[in-house]
């Protein structure tokens, strides 16, 4: 006889997702959870990448080659950049910043609107934070992994040896302790 | 009437700066001082070179080469090298430890003692030999250039056949078939310089004595030729010139820049520089005065107390004025009065400087240049000579001098007529230097020649052989100085090229059967009776640099007034006019275009105009007006007006740059530019020879117009500015609330200019008026200002305890004087690259020493003045507290040093450095790129790479690099001293010195420690002369300034 073995939920009903909650807000169950189960957002994502290539729409293969277009241009200049030197941007010697810093601060700036300001507000317990969090959470992730190339070689010397790589330097020794807390901290 | 573009600066005299570096920083141009209140230059410019489309090709390929980093085809890995002992070790040398050997450099103002270090085999650096007459230890940009000459890429490898690589032996077969085509020497000429040396000479003369028709021209451009032909109008045949400043009180140069380029110029300007070294308002009065009349603004005129402005063409009458005032004050000189009409303010120069000669009798010395004639230099040595002082003469050979000029000309016509049909030039460019009315170029092709030479060159290429000739540096050969001492000449390294050495050439043509230079060499000077011949003797000489007792016997001066007088009568002197405009050649940092093809002089930025890699027809402002000659500030350089000048038929274009100061009938261009050969030189300036006509480097009737088109000049004179009336530290907010330069925006201390200068009366009323406003103690002017806290976070006032040894640097703006010798010596010893006109234009130049260049006074008679400045090592270093990574700190001994294998390039110190002397490697400017150097780059480097100082880090791109006060020289002393028993860490007094400071004709820059009460910097440091750049700042400087002093006749105001 077979023996149906009944799933062991979660203690805590916050989690179990079982248990209609009451809700503080009315009306935020629906909200968060919306009317998409899984398998609907999984069917929304795939859609396109699953079909084959000849019934991919035409505007998401326009738009697939325009960001590998950039992607390829990103790639380029990096590779123009770490070839040459920081010459290329055309700076001088009092003047010594000018994109470069405002990239930097860029991104600096991202990185803080993403997690600081993001912390900021839950330590205050300001509730309006949950309905931007996800956005806030996504430019975080966003900025410390897709542009850290470019970040890391922003204001420092694009050396090939003495940042964008971790092998020996030019004058034959490691990356000095100096160089690699800067490592550290550009990340 | 044209309207003047330079009235509003003549009009606005109370509102600029004392100080200028340039008309429109003085005039307040927007695009100047603009950029001075927000501290930066021209903001960030567009990289010239590198196009969109560049970028786009270089994204697909760094793409693809990216994918191959892994791959071991790529030269990633380090080659491998082995280092193998030697079998038998040259004597006395320790790999690593750098040796110096005494040499000397033979030029035609006679030959310059020089020491050159050699490091494991390969000359990389040369200073001047302390025993020298000429040298005294200081060198010169000449002489510096040369250890890069050496290693020009661009040397001969074999001898060249019409351009084109041959061998040894067929040139040597060819040598044979012309000295058996010219048995008796008919038909055969030699041209040489003025001196080859003793040897070479001697060498010469057994071709002559052996082939007597063989005819021996001399040329040039660089040979104090009217100045030995106004010697021998004034004294007899033979007779030499030796000025001597010692007592000297009043020096007149007439269009002479006796400070830079006359023999002996650096004994001179240690002499004068020296003088001007006052220590005490006492010594104020003592020192020498200097006047000088010219029509180019050269760097003597710029350290001139009085200078006046006159063309060129009426210099005979500017001395002919003095010799009448003289005459009536009662000196015997020779009777001469001023045919034209003087200007009146000329007049009142003359009168002054006519009764301050008489006043000073037997204290006196006159320079004449050598754009004058030689009745004029006559003239000069008649009234040097009747006032007494200032000059001694000495004779050689009694035979009559023929003007460098006519032999050339003679030289000219001989292979025009066929009657020079063979011609060997020994390391000399006519072809490149003669006066474009010879035709020369022609001349030369219509005969077989034969060009000896360390470089091609332009007359080497156009040779039928041109046989690389081995540089000084790689052979054996003697040198005779201007006072006639001779030096012997060493090797330090086996000829790059396998080229021949000069006493080997010279002794084929005298088909000696001895060709090895070193034996014939010490044939000269060992052979029979000898001076050198003992091995002792032989040894003390080459150990010295100098053969003793071979100066020639000195006399003191006693003209033929009488042949003066009527030599100077003969003369003519027209002045020029708007009809008619004068061209003066003068020689620059590149001298006659020698120096062209040398990276480091081209960089080196012009001493008055401060132009780098262009030369320029340097018109005057007023002219420039009348003219309509634009320049405009374009970024870091200037647009320039480009103009033709034409005269006696020949024209030639070239950007005009307008240069206060000039004598506004005459046009100014440096020599030795627009060559046609050299990846250096070639296409770089214009070149002034086709409109000369003579030997002078004067050309009237100069006809200017404009061409319409324009050029961007290269002027490094508003690069690196820094303000002199100082900023308050404000909030983005209230600087975008008041315009710039406001007074709002200012300390309220008033304009500190960075430059302080005195007359000697003023210097006696407030010894310390250099110090003025300096703020003592409290600094709160810089405080921090904290909320709630107003004097909470102040800057540390409190005088800044030193422990052990303290280095620190005085410079004396007294005795400097400008000749930018610190600048390139700085360059040879810290391995500094060339970075190119595009990268100058761009101001990313590298050099550590900048010499700042101010005007003072009137646009159309300003006076100069010259300020080295380099990283002054704060002692509250703003560069220091901002670097991430530590890469520029502070050692125990007070130096700021640069640790560049930290440095990850941020370049946040460059942006926190006040004075601006930070310079930042923007691109692989050494080629030691150790992914990819292109294969040209990397041929040149091949032998460049050898001139390297293995003490000094070479800096990759993205390393900031600065002044270290030559640190491995520092830590040289140290390890010497220890090795001989001594306290490395109280070093003696003058056991370390800079290469700036060693190079110093005047020894204007005294380095030492400061900490210790016997050093002759600690001396300095407490005179009252002394003052810091930007103390408002409180950033306590290490490098201080001694404030120049100058000694005015109060008669002229």
């Amino acid at each position: 006889m077979a023996t149906t073995t009944a799933p062991v939920l979660p203690d805590d009903i916050h989690t179990r997702g079982d248990v209609a909650l009451e809700e503080p807000i009315s009306g935020r169950e629906a909200l968060v959870r919306g009317p998409h189960d899984f398998h609907a957002v999984t069917e929304m994502v795939c859609k396109f990448n699953e079909l084959d290539l000849v019934k991919t729409p035409k505007p998401f293969l326009g738009g697939l080659a325009l960001a590998g277009a950039l992607a390829a241009m990103f790639g380029g200049y990096i590779g123009w950049l770490v070839w040459e030197g920081p010459g290329i941007w055309g700076n001088n010697n009092p003047v010594s910043w000018a994109w470069d810093i405002v990239n930097f601060v860029f991104w600096v700036g991202i990185g803080h609107a993403g997690t600081l300001i993001s912390a900021i507000l839950y330590l205050f317990r300001q509730q309006w934070r949950t309905s931007i969090n996800r956005y806030a959470e996504a430019m975080t992730i966003s900025r410390s992994s897709a542009p850290r190339p470019a970040w890391r070689c922003t204001p420092a010397a694009c050396g090939w040896t003495t940042t964008c790589s971790r092998c020996p330097t030019r004058w034959g020794c490691g990356p000095t302790s100096a160089a690699r807390w800067s490592g550290t901290c550009s990340r | 009437m044209k309207k003047d573009p330079y009235a509003p600066i003549r009009n606005q005299m109370e509102e600029s700066p004392s100080h200028w570096r340039s008309l429109e920083h003085k005039a307040g141009d927007a695009a100047v001082t603009e950029t001075l209140d927000v501290e930066f230059p021209n903001g960030a410019a567009p990289s010239a070179g590198y196009s969109r489309r560049d970028a786009l090709k270089l994204a697909g390929a760094s793409m693809s080469l990216g994918a191959l980093a892994g791959c071991d085809k790529l030269p990633i890995r380090r080659p491998v090298e082995e280092i193998l002992p030697f079998v038998r070790a040259p004597e006395q040398a320790i790999p690593g430890v750098r040796m110096s050997y005494a040499t000397a450099m033979q030029r035609s103002q006679g030959a310059l003692g020089l020491l050159v270090e050699a490091n494991e085999g390969r000359p990389t650096k040369m200073e001047g030999n302390p025993l020298h007459p000429s040298s005294l230890g200081a060198s010169d940009i000449w002489a510096q250039a040369e250890v890069l000459r050496l290693y020009d890429p661009e040397r001969a490898r074999t001898p060249l056949k019409g351009g084109t690589a041959s061998t040894w032996e067929a040139f040597d077969a060819a040598v044979a078939g012309v000295l058996k085509g010219h048995p008796d020497g008919a038909g055969l000429a030699f041209l040489a310089e003025e001196d080859m040396g003793p040897t070479a000479e001697r060498l010469l003369e057994a071709v002559v004595s052996r082939r007597p028709g063989t005819k021996v021209f001399r040329w040039d451009p660089l040979a104090a030729d009217q100045c030995a032909l106004g010697a021998e109008l004034a004294f007899g045949p033979g007779a030499r010139v030796h000025h001597d400043l010692t007592g000297v009180k009043i020096i007149f140069a007439l269009d002479s820049d006796f400070l830079v380029s006359s023999p002996d110029h650096l004994r001179h300007a240690r002499q004068f520089g020296q003088s001007r070294a006052v220590q005490s308002p006492s010594d104020a009065r003592s020192m020498m005065r200097l006047y000088a009349a010219e029509a180019a603004f050269s760097v003597t005129g710029s350290n001139a107390d009085h200078r006046v402005r006159v063309a060129s063409s009426l210099g005979v009458e500017v001395l002919r004025g003095v010799a009448q005032a003289l005459r009536t004050a009662g000196v015997n000189v020779p009777d001469a009065a001023p045919v034209a009409a003087l200007p009146e303010n000329v007049q009142k120069f003359v009168a002054g400087l006519a009764r301050d000669l008489a006043a000073h009798r037997g204290e006196a010395a006159l320079f004449v240049g050598e754009r004058q004639p030689a009745a004029v230099h006559a003239l000069a040595y008649a009234i040097n000579a009747a006032l007494g002082g200032g000059i001694k003469v000495s004779f050689g050979k009694p035979t009559a001098r023929v003007s460098m000029f006519e032999q050339l000309s003679a030289l000219s016509r001989g292979l025009n007529d066929g009657t020079v049909r063979t011609l060997v030039l020994v390391d000399t460019n006519p072809v490149y230097t003669a006066p474009g009315a010879l035709k020369f170029a022609e001349a030369f092709a219509k005969a077989q020649t034969f060009h000896l030479g360390v470089m091609p060159e332009e007359t080497g290429a156009r040779a039928t052989w041109h046989a690389p000739l081995a540089h000084f540096l790689e052979s054996w050969s003697d040198a005779r100085a201007w006072d006639g001492s001779v030096s012997l000449v060493q090797p330090l390294i086996l000829p790059l090229h396998g080229a021949r050495p000069l006493v080997s050439f010279m002794a084929q043509l005298a088909e000696e059967t001895e060709r090895s230079d070193k034996k014939q060499v010490e044939q000269s000077w060992r052979s029979g009776a000898g001076v050198l011949g003992t091995e002792k003797a032989w040894r003390k000489a080459l150990h010295d640099g100098l053969i003793p007792a071979s100066a020639r016997a000195m006399a003191p001066a006693n003209a033929n007034v009488a042949d003066v007088t009527n030599a100077v009568r003969g003369l003519q002197a027209t002045a020029p006019g708007k009809d008619g405009y004068e061209l003066v050649a003068v020689q620059g940092h590149a001298l006659d275009g020698r120096l062209t093809n040398v990276s480091w002089v081209m960089e080196l930025p012009d001493t008055m105009s401060k132009l780098v890699w262009d030369n320029a027809v340097l018109v005057a402002p007023g002219t420039a007006a009348e003219l309509g000659i634009q320049s405009k500030v374009d970024r870091n350089g200037y647009t320039a007006d480009i103009v033709e000048l034409s005269a006696g038929g020949a024209s030639i274009q070239a950007p005009a740059f307008v240069l206060p100061g000039l004598n506004p009938t005459s046009l100014v261009m440096v020599q030795g530019y627009g060559h046609g050969a050299g990846a250096v030189a070639k296409g770089v300036g214009v070149d002034v020879g086709p409109l000369l006509s003579n030997g002078l480097g004067v050309v009237t009737g100069v006809q200017v117009k404009r061409t319409g088109k324009d050029v961007v000049l290269c002027s490094t004179q508003d690069h690196f500015s820094v303000p002199g009336n100082p900023y308050k530290e404000m909030t983005f907010a209230q600087m975008t609330q008041q315009a710039a330069g406001a007074k709002e925006r200012m300390l309220g201390l008033g304009e500190r200019p960075h430059f302080r200068t005195a007359s000697a009366g003023e210097y006696e009323k407030d010894p310390a008026f250099a110090q003025a406003k300096d703020i003592s103690g409290n600094f709160g002017l810089v405080e921090l200002k904290v909320p709630g806290k107003p004097t909470a976070l102040k800057q540390p006032d409190a005088p800044i305890k030193y422990d052990g040894q303290q280095w620190g640097m005085v410079v004396d703006l007294s005795s400097c004087i400008g000749c930018n010798i610190c600048a390139i010596a700085c360059q040879a010893e810290n391995n500094i690259p060339s970075v190119g006109r595009e990268q100058v234009l761009l101001g990313r130049e590298l050099h550590w020493i900048r010499v700042d260049r101010y005007f003072t006074g009137d646009v159309d008679t300003p006076s100069a003045a010259h300020q080295p400045v380099a990283c002054q090592h704060c002692e509250n270093a703003p560069c220091e507290p901002v670097c991430p990574v530590s890469a520029t700190v502070h050692d125990e001994e007070g130096i700021n040093s640069m640790a560049y294998n930290r440095c990850i390039g941020t370049r946040y110190c460059a942006n926190n450095c006040p004075f601006k002397v930070r310079r930042f490697n923007y691109l692989d400017y050494t080629k030691t790129g150790n992914v990819y150097v292109p294969e040209e780059d990397k041929a040149r480097m091949a032998t460049l790479k050898l001139q390297r100082n293995p003490d000094v880090t070479v800096r990759y791109r993205g390393v900031m690099e600065k002044c270290t006060y030559c640190t491995q020289r520092v830590e040289e002393a140290k390890v010497s001293t220890k090795q001989q028993g001594g306290d490395r860490k109280g070093l003696m007094d003058g056991a370390v010195t800079p290469a700036c400071a060693q190079a110093c004709p005047t020894q204007a820059i005294t380095f030492g420690n400061i900490n210790d009460a016997e050093s002759r910097v600690h001396a300095l440091k407490k005179n009252p002369r002394n003052y810091e750049l930007l103390q408002e700042l409180n950033v306590r400087p290490r490098t201080s300034y001694l404030a120049r002093i100058r000694n005015e006749n109060e008669e002229l105001g």
